[in-house]
């Protein structure tokens, strides 16, 4: 029979492993206190190095700032000069060659046709562009005439036709909104032939902008 | 030290070691971590900011003299087309002998003898008080009146036009006379031209640009200050 006698108090007792609570807690005073010391250390290196960049950057930007305000003024003048450019440019992007409106109007007036009144009036307006209010030209043609051909229904087809030739006329063509006759009917007058008609026909050249 | 043998009391200890420790790591986290981490983060979002800053300062600094070059071109354009095409007030605000200069020799060289021109005047494109989108060109306009043939009206036109590409005409009106001349209507043209304004624009147009041609397009523009203000001084 064995018999075992333990003479050290419960509380007395220590374990025999060399990783133990008193172990630890001395080696967590010495690496806990050493890694915060640390971790400080480095974030307050982090912060100079920051400070120091960003007083760089200011410095550098203050340095910059003559020179980019000059540069500033420079677009700014550009731009204001391209405006006027613009604006300017507008007067001939927006105008219609009158000259070939008169021109391809006698050339399409048949010889069962004379031209009694004609007019072609300008008309600005103003539109909205994306991005600007700008303005726009258009032309109102106004032709008033005679016609007289063999027969009633022949004047009526001259007519007819000096309108598709005007829809289709060089300087009008797609220019045009459509040529309207927008009145037709025989002479007033009392010594007038029978077949005689006096017409009127009207169109809108279509509106060109300035920008 | 030396934790007490009770473990009643030790337990006592441990938790006020505890609490100490949260109430250290809570004060600490409140005026010293959270603090210093908001403080690192404006740093970095200011150096960010600056930086951006700094890269469009110096794109655009890089660019000015491209954009002189291209400013001192567009003085130019706009010089050429109003010495050629721009009407300009002969006296004070005269257009009127301008006006009557351009037409009447135009309609000499087509053979066309116009009644006396009076009706000149200027004014915005859109007329009746609309406020104009174009803020530095107005309108100049001058009415011809005549007696002559369709031939001659579209020649007179076509050399308007041809003359000057930023004129316009703003109303032809013919009307037949058969009773007294079948050869000869009557005959109305309005012409338009552009004006400045301000008629004194040509000559803030050419001082800009003797300004804009006294710098170098090559020259940076810290060099172009000096050399501005050196011959400024001279």
């Amino acid at each position: 029979m064995n018999l075992r006698v333990d003479l050290i108090l419960e509380s007395e007792q220590r374990s025999a492993s060399v990783i133990n609570a008193k172990s630890l807690t001395r080696m967590g005073m010495i690496i806990v206190p050493a890694v915060v010391g640390l971790a400080i250390a480095v974030a307050v290196v982090d912060y100079l190095t920051l400070r120091s960049r960003q007083n760089t950057i200011t410095e550098q930007l203050e340095a910059e700032q003559g020179r980019k305000s000059e540069a500033a003024a420079v677009l700014k003048s550009l731009n204001d000069n391209k405006a006027i450019l613009d604006e300017i440019s507008g007067w001939t992007k927006s105008r219609t060659a009158v000259a070939d409106v008169l021109l391809d109007v006698q050339k399409v007036t048949p010889l069962e046709i004379q031209l009694t009144d004609f007019s072609i009036v300008q008309s600005t307006l103003a539109t909205n562009v994306p991005g600007a209010k700008t303005i726009a030209r258009s032309y109102q043609i106004s032709i008033k005439g005679k016609a007289l051909a063999d027969g009633a229904e022949k004047t009526e087809q001259a007519v007819l036709k000096f309108r598709a030739d005007l829809q289709a006329a060089q300087a009008l063509g797609t220019n045009v909104d459509e040529v309207v006759v927008s009145s037709f009917g025989a002479s007033q007058e009392a010594d007038a032939p029978k077949d005689l008609r006096i017409f009127n026909i009207t169109c809108n050249i279509k509106p060109r902008k300035f920008r | 030290m030396k934790l007490p043998d009770d473990p009643k009391k030790r337990q006592q200890v441990l938790i006020l070691i505890g609490m100490v420790a949260v109430i250290v790591a809570v004060v600490a986290w409140m005026f010293g971590i959270q603090p210093f981490l908001k403080n690192r983060s404006d740093m970095l979002a200011d150096i960010e900011k600056k930086t951006g800053e700094l890269t469009t300062a110096r794109d655009e600094v890089a660019k000015a003299p491209g954009n002189r070059e291209m400013n001192r071109q567009t003085l130019k354009k706009i010089n050429d087309i109003s010495e050629k095409y721009v009407i300009q007030p002969r006296t004070g605000l005269n257009y009127h002998l301008a006006a009557r200069e351009i037409l009447e020799k135009v309609a000499t060289s087509v053979g066309i003898e116009t009644e006396p021109i009076v009706n000149v005047g200027t004014g915005s494109l859109l007329g009746g008080g609309q406020k104009d989108p174009s803020k530095h060109v107005k309108a100049c306009t001058a009415i011809v009146t005549a007696k002559c043939g369709y031939g001659d009206i579209v020649r007179f036109v076509r050399t308007l036009e041809k003359e000057n590409p930023y004129m316009s005409i703003s109303r032809v009106s013919v009307v037949g006379r058969p009773a007294e001349d079948k050869k000869k209507h009557s005959i109305t043209v309005e012409v338009q031209w552009p004006a400045w304004i301000d008629p004194s624009y040509p000559e803030t147009l050419d001082a800009s640009i003797k300004k804009a041609e006294m710098v170098s397009p090559s020259s940076t523009p810290g060099k172009e200050t000096t050399d501005a203000k050196q011959k400024g001084k001279g």
